[in-house]
């Protein structure tokens, strides 16, 4: 039978073909059709939908005539629900991790000018999680945004990120980061949001962004008794009082951006308050020693530029930050804080061909009249290196990743494999792996604390 | 980061493949008739691309897995003294995962001249540049797991290849010519094919049909593009199919809706457009208003 077919096929094809052959003008030793295996048009019939092929399931995206209705305003909300487990492999095994969450992004536009944006998330932790809470709510963001002509104003919790380096902080400054987590959270889910007011201003000489941060929030450590907790002032030996930042810390910050070419430039300048803590020796009482934990405030002038070349996009950055504060190495003695100025640079290198990317970056904090008395070195070099695949068409990346930070001699390495089982089902499993050399670095404690995480989550 | 950066070039397939006018004779002018016609100066679409592995049951492709599936929305303008460079955004509104990832394109005529690509991340917040790929090597990477790579998505340029009227023959009941392009010796080190072969519609100049061979002169991929349809006075193909004959896989690339020369501001097409949502928003609201 399916000789039969062949043959009614080749003598059908020759029919199509004999008058090219006749009029003489395409080449003249063609006798057979050009693609006899056509399988989806079938020139014995007419075309109709018969011969096209239709047994495709999964139909979406055809424009349907739809009524104005209040719940459009939910049409773009993405709901995350997620489970996260971890365990532990170091000297301590066992599970450490075990946490559902629920996330929330909703966004719609009022009378053309008005955008509102939320992303919530609900987190509920269950047995053997090191977290002390059992329910944590968070709301990344929520901003209105007014867009009119050039000028677009957004105020409300916000998160803002700038610069080019995909690791360094060099001006990247504006939103703290979440670290309760150690090295075990992504760079984007780590980031916090601060309310804040945002101008942009987009002209033709470029992009000019002003901030106003009434409400600077800090970098967010592990909770006391959590498993990456260091206990450096121990309540037997210190006092410790805090003092987080208010509305007298109000921060201010500036952006200019624009592209050249195969180049886009930033300039950016801001007065700000620290988002690491840094703690002042008062004194002692009562047989204690007095810590006051503050934050202070230092100025950043600070450029980024990326440049594209072939498969190779360069970035760097550089930041002058002035009256930095640094840590003496004794904490009990006055003065035990230096303002210091600094010297930020970050140079990376992104190498993308077909489905092998790679990634390099380089990056180092100069204290400038650096004093042997600090805690930090002189200089506190970096290195990122990232190397990752795709496969299977792009639904399963295998990642591995280095973190080395030279001076303090402390490498993170982690293997990561992200599979999209479906369009919504996504599975993320790592293995991270703590290398720490150096006894008085203040990581030491967290050596051994090796991981394997499982991240199962479902976006809808 | 995934090689995300194809949305770019996925919609641009949409633009300068499935729309035709103009008429010749040569090989070449025919070829320059097929890719040089009125697209419009401005275009809005909003398409989908299902991928899935495939069966050949009674000659006909059937999924044998759940496809992927990714819409997008596109918003495209002509530029330069021709309007031959041009600009292109491109929003991703399916999956869910995926929603809010935004594209921002610069194409040029001028061959020496790479593409200007950037991609706005959601979940990082954060627009970031993106390598448009070497001179000297073929880009051969998947668009987001679809069949087709960057070279499939690219707009052709007529200078690229030398062409060979092979046949006239009959396909989708049209009047076909088929024509061959063999690359330049220097497109040859940038393109994953060796031979591309085409049937161009004779009154419309629609492709109707592309095969591809890879360097080792084996068929390794079929387009086919059907469904045509007059648009605004400009012909378009509703349906692309791409066969990846290799894999067995395919790709379908569907125009759900689609409106040409629409107003669309200069600066719509900026970065702006990927950070400022209210910016954004207010004039897609627009364009979906006047798609067809």
């Amino acid at each position: 039978m399916q000789r039969i077919r062949l043959i009614v096929f080749f003598l059908l094809c020759l029919t199509w073909v004999y008058p090219a052959i006749a009029i003489g003008s395409p080449d003249k030793t063609l006798i057979a059709p050009v693609d006899p295996d056509d399988e989806i048009f079938d020139e014995s019939s007419s075309l109709d939908d018969e011969d096209i092929d239709e047994s495709w399931d999964g139909e979406k995206g055809s424009v349907e005539e739809k009524k104005d209705s209040l719940w459009d305003i939910f049409d773009q909300t993405r709901f995350t629900l997620q489970q996260n487990l971890a365990y532990q492999t170091g000297e301590s095994d066992g599970l450490i991790v075990n946490r559902s969450s629920i996330r929330v992004e909703w966004s719609n536009l009022f009378s053309d000018n008005y955008y509102l944006h939320f992303d919530g998330k609900l987190t509920m932790f269950g047995s053997h999680d090191h977290s002390n809470d059992s329910l944590e709510e968070d709301m990344r963001e929520g901003y209105l945004q007014i867009s009119m002509g050039n000028l677009s104003v957004s105020f409300g919790k916000k998160i803002v990120v700038w610069g080019e380096a995909d690791g360094a902080v060099v001006t990247d400054i504006i939103s703290p980061r979440d670290k309760s987590e150690f090295a075990f959270t992504t760079l984007s889910e780590s980031r916090v949001g601060q309310y804040l007011l945002l101008f942009d201003l987009y002209t033709d000489s470029g992009t000019w962004s002003f901030i106003v941060n009434p409400d600077p929030r800090i970098n967010t450590g592990p909770e006391s008794c959590s498993e990456y907790y260091i206990d450096s002032f121990p309540d037997s030996l210190f006092e410790v009082e805090v003092k987080n930042p208010d509305e007298s810390d109000t921060e201010f910050a500036f952006r200019w951006k624009q592209t050249f070419g195969k180049s886009d430039l930033s300039i950016m300048a801001g007065d700000l308050v620290e988002n690491q803590a840094v703690y002042r020796y008062s004194g002692s009482n009562s047989g204690k020693y007095q810590l006051s934990k503050g934050f202070s405030r230092y100025q950043m002038i600070g450029i980024a530029a990326n440049y594209a070349s072939g498969n190779f996009l360069w970035k760097q950055e550089v930041a002058y930050k002035a009256n930095r504060s640094f840590q003496k190495q004794t904490f009990t003695e006055y003065n035990n804080l230096l303002e210091k100025d600094v010297l930020d640079m970050a140079l990376g290198v992104e190498y993308n061909y077909s489905k092998f990317n790679l990634y390099l970056e380089a990056s180092n904090q100069l204290i400038l009249n650096w004093e042997s008395t600090l805690y930090n070195e002189e200089n506190e070099t970096s290195i990122i290196f990232i190397m990752g695949y795709d496969f299977l068409n792009e639904t399963l990346k295998l990642e591995y990743s280095l973190s080395y930070q030279i001076q303090n001699r402390y490498t993170v390495h982690k293997v990561e494999s992200d599979y999209e089982f479906t369009d919504n089902l996504r599975g993320i499993l790592s293995f991270t792996y703590l290398d720490f050399d150096k006894e008085s670095s203040a990581l030491w404690q967290l050596r051994k604390k090796d991981r394997v995480d499982l991240n199962i989550k479902y976006i809808f | 980061m995934r090689s995300i950066k194809s949305y770019l070039l996925i919609i641009t397939v949409t633009f300068f493949g499935l729309i035709s006018t103009g008429f010749s004779e040569t090989p070449k002018e025919i070829m320059r008739s097929a890719i040089d016609r009125d697209d419009g100066k401005t275009q809005v679409t909003r398409l989908t691309l299902s991928s899935c592995r495939y069966s050949k049951k009674n000659r006909k492709l059937v999924c044998t897995e759940r496809p992927r599936v990714k819409i997008m929305e596109g918003i495209r303008k002509d530029f330069g003294p021709d309007q031959k460079d041009s600009k292109l955004i491109t929003i991703l509104l399916e999956p869910a995962s995926e929603r809010g990832i935004g594209f921002l394109q610069f194409d040029y005529d001028d061959i020496d001249k790479e593409t200007d690509q950037w991609i706005y991340l959601s979940a990082l917040g954060k627009v970031k540049r993106i390598i448009s790929g070497n001179e000297y090597e073929p880009r051969d990477g998947s668009f987001f797991g679809t069949e087709f790579n960057y070279e499939d998505m690219e707009s052709r340029n007529l200078k690229n290849c030398t062409y060979k009227l092979l046949a006239e023959e009959k396909y989708q009941g049209r009047d076909c010519w088929v024509i061959e392009s063999i690359p330049t010796s220097r497109w040859s080190k940038r393109s994953n094919y060796s031979k591309t072969l085409d049937w161009i519609d004779k009154e419309r100049f629609l492709f109707l049909k592309t095969i591809l061979y890879n360097r080792q002169v084996k068929r390794v991929k079929r387009i086919t593009n059907y469904a045509p349809e007059k648009v605004n006075g400009i012909w378009i193909q509703r349906k692309r199919l791409m066969n990846n004959m290799e894999t067995r896989r395919m790709t379908r690339l569907t125009i759900d809706a689609v409106v040409f020369n629409v107003p669309v501001r200069d600066d719509f097409l900026t970065l702006r457009t990927l950070t400022d949502k209210a910016f954004r928003e207010k004039n897609i609201k627009k364009f979906r208003k006047s798609l067809k």
